[in-house]
């Protein structure tokens, strides 16, 4: 079993970096080859997972193209399929790492949450290993306008994996990362409907636009919680970003069951995951129409993103010594 | 402080579900429904949310009473008569995320459907043990440390003989139960179905069997040990929130109303949409009591309003400030009882006669119906003491809504003014309908524009700044319909893809434009009833509009809860009035068809004013 015992900021993958496997999604998207262009000559061994549906569709045919030159293993997913990507993950962790200091990539960039998440659980069910480095990258799509209509919610609960199970005897602490869908973060908090929120947006984020389409989404939000409630959180740098919800769970959780919950960018949802655990009820939850949409390609921005973390065999009380990233200088916080 | 702020803190200060017992009591305002609940009788509560039922459950509980019995020998007045619990109460509480979260085991394929149902029976009773324990706690006073370990010793012994080492006080049996279930958490969540397997054939047999069964065992157990401590010598398990609990556990529940017997007692509440079907063959009235927390008369619920108020009123502004001295009569709302002939209502210089001669010059079919009731449109005066009350009484509200809204051409006035029929203390408390979350959550809202120093016998808080905040109250409320989370069935075209948002909408649009459009009638359409053969989708948005409280069900003054939608009358909740230009009168019904088929006209809104709602 591993637990993440440390992580670092990684503002570039350059031609340095060596990785003992990486990890990418084929999709549609143009996005979905941009971080393996940067990346992929650093790794002897390639795994993609690739959808199983939409075959034809964008940037499908040129995308698999492409991985197909790098020597990739392809492994077919469904995109929502949990025990599917559980296999694969557990596979991949399995196969032709050092049981010490290996070295991961992962791209989630055209990944489902259902993918990342089932990575995130196969790092914390790991017995093989005793340490690992996963880097986590992130390419952010071109900004496209938001849905025009309001589709109706109909699924909200935990992530199969992330959830906190706590008896109710104390109250809810929702933790949510804004995005530009209406309804839906206020979906969540007439829900729950907790005694404590946080909303958060990514600003600065990939364009500008996102954060005005964000504001005019959740206006209902703005009309239920406390304004002072809200914050803003660096896109760019999801290392004070994991440092925030790191520090908020903390707190939030000395009174209250936590959930959090992202409607936002996917490196906000990959970062709830990796926060959520290092706590033993932090939950973590979706919400959605439950309706497949159509495919909409999407474009790179151009600026990855990408955070390191070294998971390693639980060390005891070993996050009581998490330090505060505002008054440490070092990139790497040790525990 | 900001108008956010206190709105924020409103919502975490009026939940009871997270207020402690004894702050419960603090703030408690004995209804009639306590009564019927204090019975020796299983019972069911029925309300929407924030209706006040966790309120009620709690103050069964005996910390609750211990702290409303020091507060009676401080102030004795306020309810010296309150019937009083005579069965020790233990509230097994619920709420949204614990229950979406166990239910979430089921979807799991990883677990699969029949270990989910056994790791939920497990934890249901693990959470159920423990509020045991900390009832019993209280029942063990600190020299009865012996009494506790040879309860928990036998408990143990006979439930839990795989636990190693043995807890010997309450708190130390609450600890094991919570790390256990921290056990099942981490198994459960890291999927491996192999694992889940092993741990479901580890669980007590005993912990996943009838859900009562545990709690019961150790009651029992006190019971043998010293059941003369026991209130009555009867126990009652308030189980909260039915309707968000695992349905085999409902199902359960709801069984054991028949199958239960004394010493033990279920009180259970649930949302107005109650799953009659699952009783079986427990029978309303005689095997249980059925209690409703809705109001479809809004009437209703203003003496219990005014006292909330009231004691809100005072602890906020000073001894002597009262809700009518703060907020002002409403206008246009008169008491039920109110005698017109006892005012100078309808005089030649009355406000009212003004307004109807106004619109009577407007629109000629109010002036034909005053006509036809012998009234000259031009002089609309009467000393008929019975026409006064038949007619000019009862027409009163529909002709200042169309005087607030339509201008002298009959077409939408622009929404610049919330007009000022949204305001004055009869109105705030029918908007409320009686939900206690929603009264002090908005006097909250109101104490900002409050012109502290004012003399107390004025009106401190402006029509206009009411009308305002009422305004927002009800979109916020709107808001929180449209996001909620319905969940449909049926395949994606067979769909309405409207949220609860949409439907109460278009139900109010329909309504709202009727009420200003058609000809002025006496007796108006302002309800609708479900009629058969609408979509599934539309009842499941109904269903979940009940449970928020954004529908109401209309009945007799005595009202029992419909066996099922499809007939039921109901009206739209008076909160989302100012919304939507509706009255706070109910009237009479016509199909929800016939509503929803209206799209047409609809159309004069968007035509005449770009923001309805």
């Amino acid at each position: 079993m591993l637990s993440i015992s440390n992580i670092r900021r990684t503002p570039s993958l350059g031609p340095s970096e060596s990785y003992d496997c990486c990890l990418f999604a084929s999709g549609y998207e143009a996005r979905a080859t941009a971080v393996a262009k940067e990346v992929a000559k650093a790794s002897s061994r390639k795994v993609v997972w690739a959808f199983k549906d939409h075959l034809q569709a964008g940037h499908r045919v040129a995308n698999d193209e492409y991985f197909r030159t790098l020597s990739a293993d392809f492994v077919s997913l469904n995109a929502n399929d949990d025990d599917a990507a559980d296999r694969a993950a557990r596979s991949l962790l399995s196969g032709g790492l050092p049981q010490s200091g290996g070295k991961i990539l992962v791209d989630i960039s055209s990944m489902t949450r259902c993918w990342y998440a089932a990575v995130i659980r196969a790092l914390m069910g790991a017995s093989s290993l005793s340490r690992l480095e996963v880097t986590f990258a992130y390419m952010p799509g071109a900004y496209r306008p938001p849905p025009e209509t309001r589709s109706l919610n109909e699924i909200v609960g935990p992530v199969h994996g992330f959830a906190g199970l706590a008896f109710p005897d104390a109250s809810s602490a929702l933790l949510m990362g804004l995005g530009y869908e209406p309804g839906r973060a206020m979906g969540v908090l007439a829900e729950i409907d907790p005694t404590a929120t946080l909303c958060l947006y990514a600003d600065p984020g990939a364009d500008e636009r996102f954060i005005d389409d964000v504001m005019k989404a959740n206006e209902d939000l703005a009309r239920a919680v406390d304004p002072r409630t809200w914050g803003k959180y660096p896109l760019h740098d999801p290392f004070v970003t994991f440092h925030v919800l790191d520090a908020a769970c903390n707190a939030l959780g000395r009174q209250h069951q936590v959930v959090l919950t992202s409607n936002g960018p996917k490196l906000f949802g990959l970062l709830c995951f990796l926060v959520a655990t290092r706590y033993r009820d932090v939950s973590v939850w979706r919400i959605s129409s439950g309706e497949a949409g159509e495919p909409v390609d999407r474009a790179s921005s151009g600026n990855l993103h990408a955070l390191t973390t070294i998971w390693s065999t639980p060390m005891p009380h070993a996050h009581d010594r998490w330090e505060d990233p505002a008054l440490e200088s070092a990139s790497e916080v040790l525990v | 402080m900001t108008e956010a702020k206190d709105r924020s803190r409103a919502s975490r200060a009026f939940n009871a579900r997270w207020l402690s017992p004894a702050e419960v009591a603090e703030n408690f305002v004995p209804v009639p429904a306590f009564e019927e609940l204090v019975s020796t009788h299983h019972a069911v509560l029925l309300g929407p949310r924030g209706s006040g039922k966790t309120t009620l459950l709690k103050m069964l509980t005996r910390r609750a009473l211990n702290t409303w019995s020091t507060l009676l020998e401080e102030d004795p007045e306020p309810a010296a008569n309150l019937a009083l619990p005579s069965f020790e109460a233990v509230y097994l509480p619920s709420d949204v995320r614990w229950s979406i979260e166990l239910s979430a085991l089921s979807d799991d394929p990883a677990v699969g459907s029949e270990p989910a149902v056994l790791l939920q029976r497990f934890l249901v009773t693990a959470s159920s043990i423990q509020a045991v324990a900390r009832t019993l706690s209280l029942l063990c006073s600190k020299d009865d440390r012996l009494l506790e370990s040879e309860v928990v010793k036998e408990f143990v012994v006979n439930n839990w003989s795989l636990r190693a080492p043995a807890p010997a006080t309450l708190t130390q049996l609450s600890t094991a139960v919570t790390v256990a279930s921290n056990q099942i958490r981490g198994v459960v969540n890291r999927r491996n179905a192999d694992d889940i397997a092993t741990l479901v054939s580890r669980l007590p047999k005993d912990w996943t069997s009838g859900a009562l069964d545990v709690p019961i065992l150790l009651c029992d157990i006190f019971n043998r040990h010293a059941g003369h401590k026991v209130r009555g010598e009867r126990w009652a398990f308030c189980f909260d929130e039915l309707e968000i609990a695992p349905p085999w556990l409902r199902q359960e529940l709801l069984v054991s109303l028949r199958s239960v017997t004394q010493p033990y007692l279920l009180k259970l509440t649930g949302t107005p949409v109650f799953p009659l079907e699952a009783l079986g063959s427990a029978a309303r009235d005689h095997d249980f009591k059925q209690i409703m927390l809705w109001h479809g008369r809004a009437h209703d619920a203003r003496p219990f309003a005014c006292q909330l108020a009231s004691r809100f009123v005072r602890d906020h502004f000073g001894p002597d400030a009262t809700p009518k001295g703060i907020f002002g009569h409403s206008s246009v709302h008169e008491e039920a009882d109110e005698e017109s002939t006892s005012s100078a209502k309808y005089d030649r210089d009355s406000r009212e006669y003004k307004d109807f001669v106004k619109l009577a010059k407007r629109d000629d079919s109010f002036a034909q119906l005053l006509h036809e009731k012998g009234l000259d449109p031009s002089d609309p005066f009467t000393k008929n003491t019975r026409l006064k009350d038949s007619l000019l009484r009862k027409i009163r509200p529909l002709v200042v809504l169309r005087l607030a809204f339509l201008g002298k051409d009959n077409r939408l006035r622009s929404r610049r003014k919330v007009p000022e029929l949204y305001s004055g203390i009869e109105v705030l408390y029918d908007v409320c309908e009686g939900n206690p979350r929603w009264l002090l959550g908005l006097i909250s809202d109101l104490n900002n524009p409050c012109r502290k120093g004012s003399r107390r016998s004025e009106v401190v808080v402006s029509p206009q700044a009411q009308a305002e905040i009422l305004l927002s109250f009800a979109r916020r409320f709107h808001d929180e319909l449209t996001a909620r989370t319905v969940r449909q069935s049926g395949e994606e075209e067979e769909r309405h893809r409207w949220t609860l948002g949409d439907l109460v909408g278009n139900v109010a649009k329909a309504l709202s434009n009727r009420l200003l459009f058609s000809p002025f009638s006496l007796d108006p359409v302002g309800t609708f009833r479900m009629d058969q053969g609408q979509p599934p989708q539309i009842e499941k948005l109904v269903e979940a509009g009940l449970d928020a409280g954004a529908f109401i069900y209309v009945g007799g003054r005595k009202q029992v809860t419909p066996n099922k939608l499809e007939g039921s009358r109901l009206r739209l909740s008076y909160r989302l009035a100012p919304l939507y230009r509706l009255p706070l009168r109910s009237y009479r019904d016509v199909i929800l068809t016939s509503l929803l088929e209206q799209r047409d006209d609809l159309d004069l809104f968007s035509l005449l004013d770009k923001d309805p709602t």
